[in-house]
């Protein structure tokens, strides 16, 4: 496991606390929202209209230095998207976007899912390296190309 | 007095009189003789010389004195012999009596007697004939409930309800007037009724016509609209048939028919149909009360199934291991799989397998192998988190889901597993007890999106690692 993955278990929501962009009771509201119904953190925050989806992108960038991308105008490679089944892409809302020799290139909603990335690591025997996009983004980007494949 | 008198003199009525001249007569016979023999009482006897008129006398004077007491005392004889066949039974047999005298009037009074005699057992025969039909009601009753006790025996032996609605409906046959008896019942599966168990005289030419096959929707047709109304239906001579009823009747080759839902808490689970082809039935409440009865043994019979049902789905534990058993973790790990989606997590599936089980089994018979099993059982339940679930997944086969853990989590918890089963069982002396094991990890979502994807796939695994 690499170095840095183990500094960034901070949970988002303390993040966005943090950064100001939402209040405690946001976050305990959405955090009991998410106990009932499942998702992201992020997207509930957004869902109930604490957050945009580009705070919390934005939170990311600034705390940990993950590049933002905007994936809507972003083409990515057929080849590349094999390299990731289409249900572990919808399940930890991700997609891969670019592949240089034994490295991959990943677009997540929440780039501090361990898990998510590990699953990754050991499915294409690539290190991966994370960019922050829109869960919206991502979704639609699942949608087009793994519809086209 | 005076009455002494008239019975010494016998002069009140007939017979008396008659009596009265027979003995006058026969008393006249002897005063004759007595004047004769003696010829001083009389001048008239004197001489012997008329000894032959006295005698001719004598003599008319006697048969006439026993002519008159014969006669009467042949209507008595024969009025005896009556008496005598009315007495050995004869009541049909009436006494003569022409006579107006005592013999007449005792003769009426016999007839009258045996007259009464005749009624009163006439009476007689057809209160033994009430008491015979309410005798045979009662045995019938009886033998009723004798066979209700046993198909409730059968309950209380917990018996399966196929097992219970054949005797029923046995008894049902065997009891009433019925040739044909069906137990319909609810398809867990659909939730339609058909045909699940039928005896009686036409019910191989029913089978044939695939009487089985007959799909009952709620609601639709005669049985569909009973099975809605929930209420008992009896068809025999007095009922007015509509088109469906004549439908129903046709198709199971029946003229008369009594349908009784089987009611559970409410919700009718099937249908007791029994019935006939007689002409002219009419169904009597004794019978319908035997099916109602029937009825409600079989809907007790069912709610014991449900139930056993409900404590089969219950149990979650093996008991040899105490880890959860096999049904309950697949459930488990179906759950848990849609959680991780839902929460964007993994979940990890576990498969261990323990090696050359069967050999161990075989060399140290069955005790020990279970004492293995509750070993390893141990073993896996010491290793794993509060939030992972183990369970003896078949027979020498274990299972652990290690939810929120994703593949590389459950291979670190899986290979412990392993190394420590393998640490424990290596001191052992004999190299037949040095036991290991393999162990098989899948995870959602790499290895697939349902329970089943899972463990088929560890299933793979263990395969082609052997």
């Amino acid at each position: 496991m690499k170095p840095f993955k183990k500094i960034i278990n901070k949970h988002i929501g303390d993040l966005l606390i943090e950064r100001g962009a939402i209040h405690r009771e946001n976050l305990n509201m959405a955090v009991d929202y998410q106990k009932e119904k499942g998702g992201l953190l992020g997207e509930i925050l957004v869902e109930l209209k604490f957050a945009t989806e580009e705070d919390i992108a934005h939170a990311l960038t600034c705390q940990y230095g993950f590049p933002y991308l905007p994936l809507a105008n972003y083409e990515i490679d057929a080849e590349v998207i094999t390299s990731v089944p289409e249900n572990v892409c919808r399940q930890f809302c991700l997609i891969p976007i670019d592949k240089i020799g034994k490295s991959l290139t990943l677009a997540m909603a929440d780039p501090l899912n361990v898990q998510a990335i590990e699953d990754v690591e050991l499915l294409s025997d690539c290190s991966v390296q994370t960019f922050v996009g829109t869960a919206t983004d991502i979704k639609n980007s699942i949608n087009k190309y793994y519809k086209a494949k | 007095m005076t009455i002494i008198f008239k019975k010494i003199f016998l002069s009140s009525r007939r017979v008396r009189s008659e009596l009265a001249i027979a003995f006058g007569l026969i008393l006249l016979v002897v005063l004759v003789f007595l004047g004769y023999l003696l010829p001083g009482a009389s001048s008239w006897f004197e001489t012997k010389t008329f000894l032959h008129i006295i005698l001719v006398i004598v003599f008319f004077i006697l048969i006439l004195g026993f002519t008159i007491i014969v006669q009467m005392l042949e209507s008595v004889i024969k009025m005896s012999r009556d008496a005598q066949m009315i007495a050995e039974g004869d009541l049909n047999r009436e006494i003569e009596f022409s006579r107006e005298d005592e013999i007449g009037q005792l003769g009426a009074a016999l007839n009258r007697m045996t007259l009464r005699m005749k009624e009163n057992v006439e009476e007689l025969k057809s209160f033994s004939k009430m008491s015979e039909t309410i005798n045979l009601e009662i045995n019938k009753r009886i033998l009723i409930l004798s066979n209700l006790m046993q198909i409730s025996n059968l309950i209380a032996q917990n018996a399966e309800l196929m097992q219970v609605a054949e005797m029923a409906i046995d008894k049902c046959l065997s009891l009433g007037a019925m040739t044909l008896a069906v137990f319909i019942f609810k398809d867990q599966d659909n939730g339609d009724y058909s045909v699940h168990c039928i005896s009686g005289r036409n019910s191989p030419q029913l089978l044939d016509q695939g009487i089985k096959n007959l799909r009952i929707k709620l609601g639709e047709g005669f049985l569909g609209k009973t099975i809605l109304k929930k209420e008992v239906v009896v068809i025999d001579q007095t009922s007015s048939l509509s088109e469906e009823m004549k439908e129903f009747l046709r198709q199971f080759s029946l003229r008369n028919a009594v349908i009784i839902p089987i009611i559970l808490k409410g919700n009718v689970h099937g249908l007791l149909l029994s019935g006939n082809e007689e002409e002219s039935f009419r169904c009597s409440s004794a019978e319908r009360e035997l099916l109602e009865l029937i009825a409600k043994q079989i809907a007790i019979a069912k709610g014991n199934e449900l139930l056993n049902r409900g404590i089969e789905k219950l149990e979650v534990t093996d008991r040899l291991t105490g880890l959860f058993n096999g049904p309950y973790v697949r459930n488990y790990l179906n759950e848990e799989i849609k959680k991780s989606v839902n929460f964007k997590t993994a979940c990890s599936f576990v498969l261990l397998t323990i090696d050359r089980f069967k050999e161990y089994h075989e060399s140290f018979g069955h005790i020990e192998a279970e004492n293995i099993l509750a070993k390893m059982g141990s073993l896996i339940k010491a290793n794993i988190s509060s939030s992972d679930k183990a369970a003896r997944f078949t027979d020498h086969e274990f299972a652990i889901v290690l939810s929120g853990k994703n593949k590389r989590q459950a291979i670190d918890v899986a290979e412990t597993i392993r190394q420590k089963i393998a640490d424990s069982f290596s001191d052992e002396q004999d190299t037949g007890k040095r036991l290991t094991c393999r162990v098989a990890v899948t995870e959602n979502p790499i290895d697939g999106v349902r329970a089943q994807d899972l463990i088929l796939k560890a299933e793979q695994i263990l395969k082609k690692d052997k």
